[in-house]
């Protein structure tokens, strides 16, 4: 009799535990059969090979649907910097700082089942007589098919997440910048101002300039101090880049100022110019 | 010894998922990708959530802390055989948004009309790049022209999530 109420209270316990297994489960793990969700991993590849040499490596593209087949298409673009930070994408080919030539990917095209994994490969060669840094992005795009809309409006959505590539010939990296323009605006009704500082990458490489941009009154006290590029956005090489920081600090007074820029853009020496400007 | 492998098995589900990939993803709820106006008169406007139509929730997760955007783009208008609605007259509009610390770069109140240009809608900071999801509702909004042709018009968006390079 002991050994049964002992068995019974043995599977109650079971029961209790599975119970709670498939509620942390259903609860915590991040599948949804009513998502549509793609990953990828990694989302940006940094490469740094001699000239003459070869690296391989693999992305991970993994579609957590439960129930649906993904259709991903792989390919190659170039990008270019918008204003606002963000990059434009172009057909491969198309800029000199295209990574088309050094590299090849594949699979580019494939069915991802539900709750599978597939590695797309990547294979980066760079020439023998290669020089400076080659940047790009590999997208996996996913389509669903045409739907019918039986004689209604409607609109199909595409989903696509790139993969970031920086590709450097090992050491025939040249960094070179120049400021090529200071300019302060005029105040606006509250006396904030922006201040526009465009620099030029004559290098061979991808800078990041950052910096700052000191506001000096005619006593030469320094009054405030501005932060350029804080998001570190980068210019291309052969490129120029216009950065805009604003003055929101007290309003200035009527007299003659200094702006002051000083720039590291990863090269040997820093960037530096000043302009003078009137507040009236 | 029973107690001891459930608790390491119930670790290994919860972790799991977590551990095998490095987090950069967009999911879209409800699991379907294509937005259905029905059937509209010329000159009609229709914002699908006004009427019981859906809409999209957008989330995004990122462990590479790294700064990354979300962009809409409209591929193909509206397009029926050799007729076409202006892309001006196809528009998005955020309907709510959880957990992002970034920065919408429309006045996210009022529709934004998509582009056959990549348009960027947000640009993460912070938490958004560390492991936060960011979720991101959009509703979509779509007006005949009053002297449209007839016919079944079909479009195609993309959602692009991607880093700044």
């Amino acid at each position: 009799m002991n050994f049964i109420l002992g068995f019974i209270g043995f599977l109650r316990r079971k029961a209790v535990v599975s119970a709670t297994l498939a509620f942390f489960i259903l609860f915590f793990t991040e599948y949804n059969a009513y998502a549509f969700k793609i990953n990828i991993d990694p989302p940006r590849v940094e490469v740094n090979i001699a000239a003459g040499t070869e690296e391989g490596g693999t992305i991970s593209v993994f579609n957590y649907a439960e129930y649906e087949t993904m259709h991903v298409k792989v390919y190659v673009n170039d990008l270019v910097y918008l204003p606002d930070g963000s990059n434009d994408f172009l057909p491969e080919g198309t800029t000199p700082w295209s990574i088309s030539d050094w590299i090849k990917v594949g699979p580019t095209e494939f069915d991802l089942l539900p709750s599978e994994e597939t590695k797309v490969r990547y294979v980066v060669n760079i020439p023998q007589n290669a020089k400076g840094g080659r940047y790009g992005v590999v997208f996996f795009e996913v389509s669903p098919p045409l739907e019918d809309f039986k004689g209604k409006s409607g609109a199909t959505i595409n989903i696509r997440l790139g993969s970031i590539f920086l590709l450097t010939a090992k050491g025939t990296e040249k960094y070179d910048g120049e400021l090529q323009d200071l300019k302060v605006d005029t105040p606006d009704k509250n006396g904030e101002f922006d201040v526009l500082c465009t620099i030029k990458n004559n290098g061979n490489v991808l800078i990041r300039p950052v910096g700052t941009v000191k506001i000096i009154d005619s006593s030469k006290a320094e009054l405030y101090e501005l932060k350029l590029n804080q998001g570190k956005t980068g210019v291309l090489p052969d490129t120029n880049k216009q950065f805009l920081t604003r003055y929101t600090g007290k309003k200035l007074s009527p007299g003659e100022y200094v702006a002051q820029a000083i720039i590291d853009f990863g090269g040997k020496d820093y960037l530096g110019g000043q302009t003078t400007f009137k507040i009236e | 010894m029973i107690k001891k492998f459930l608790i390491a098995l119930f670790i290994a589900l919860l972790v799991l998922p977590r551990i095998v990939f490095a987090a950069f993803d967009m999911t879209i709820e409800p699991n379907q990708r294509s937005i259905d106006f029905g059937r509209m008169d010329m000159g009609e406007e229709k914002t699908l959530e006004e009427r019981g139509g859906y809409e999209h929730m957008f989330s995004f997760v990122s462990t590479n802390n790294r700064i990354w955007h979300f962009k809409a783009q409209l591929l193909r208008p509206f397009t029926s055989g050799v007729h076409t609605i202006p892309a001006e007259n196809f528009e998005w509009v955020v309907d709510e948004i959880r957990n992002g610390q970034g920065s919408f770069t429309a006045n996210i109140s009022q529709p934004s009309h998509f582009s056959t240009l990549p348009v960027l809608i947000y640009i993460s900071s912070g938490a958004d790049n560390t492991g936060a999801t960011v979720q991101i509702k959009l509703k979509y909004k779509l007006k005949i022209p009053k002297y449209q042709a007839a016919g079944a018009y079909t479009a195609q968006i993309r959602f692009i999530m991607m880093e700044a390079l």
